[in-house]
């Protein structure tokens, strides 16, 4: 796993995550991966150290675990694989 | 056919589930979806990879049927092949994209560097003035993508009356102090300016 990318079920959600985020790791905003949603959505990017640190960050802002999603993604264009990860 | 039921699973699943039926090479199956929001995210993924899309109503929802026209793509087109690589420049007068939310407008700014960092078309250069100077200054995240950009060879040109101006002309962590000459210049070889 290269990194690991967080998707919202909102804007709102993930501008707040934004902030809960950066308290916790180093975050970056990105745009949702084509893989994941043909949809112009915000997403963050973080190292997969940080995924359990983020986690609880997101739900002390009030954030529920339906309201995002983890991914673990790998690799870079053509080989670059998605995958979505347990627990919310 | 493959039918594929996606009724009560949220955005993305049904693309997600879509994708992997075209990457097992199904050249015609059905996905059933509860809201419109997800036929047209299907509709433009099968627009993508050479699929066409025919939703219907079900009663409970829709039915997409996705049907492969010609040889399917694995991956969605190049969204742009008008401009050489880099033949274009980015002008950034402001520290957000657009007006309205201020926040938002700041991730779509970071998102804006980051999708750049990602893809194979820069930009020749990327100028800042006004407002825009804060983001090479201010913004750790558009900072380090535009280092990196620079190392692949594009040119950041910062303004620096306005670094002046904004007191930031000891905090530049990217690009290169510039002046009016040279972002005129930079502009006028362009073959074309895309403003932020």
């Amino acid at each position: 796993m290269d990194y690991v990318m967080a998707a919202f079920s909102s804007t709102y959600a993930a501008l707040l995550a934004q902030r809960a985020g950066a308290e916790v790791a180093a975050v970056q905003v990105m745009p949702v991966l084509r893989e994941v949603s043909q949809g112009c959505g915000i997403a963050l990017r973080l190292p997969p150290e940080a995924l359990e640190r983020v986690r609880g960050a997101l739900a002390a802002c009030g954030l529920k675990p339906e309201e995002y999603a983890f991914y673990a993604v790998s690799g870079q264009g053509d080989a670059r694989s998605v995958r979505l990860l347990p627990g919310g | 056919m493959k039918m594929i039921d996606a009724r009560g699973k949220n955005c993305p699943i049904p693309v997600v589930l879509a994708q992997k039926a075209i990457a097992a090479g199904e050249t015609a199956f059905t996905v059933r979806v509860d809201n419109a929001a997800a036929v047209e995210n299907l509709k433009r993924l099968a627009e993508s990879r050479g699929y066409q899309a025919h939703p219907v109503g079900d009663g409970e929802g829709f039915a997409v049927t996705f049907a492969a026209s010609g040889t399917p793509t694995a991956q969605a087109a190049s969204p742009s092949q008008h401009a050489a690589a880099g033949d274009w420049t980015v002008f950034a007068g402001r520290d957000c994209i657009g007006d309205g939310d201020r926040e938002l407008g700041s991730s779509l700014m970071r998102m804006f560097f980051y999708t750049l960092t990602q893809g194979d078309e820069l930009p020749g250069t990327i100028l800042f003035m006004n407002a825009g100077v804060k983001l090479p200054t201010l913004d750790a995240q558009v900072a380090e993508h535009l280092n990196a950009l620079q190392e692949r060879g594009v040119k950041v040109l910062v303004c620096g009356t306005c670094l002046n101006f904004y007191g930031l002309a000891d905090q530049l962590k990217a690009g290169t102090v510039s002046n009016m000459y040279d972002i005129v210049s930079c502009m006028a070889r362009s073959a074309k300016v895309v403003t932020l």
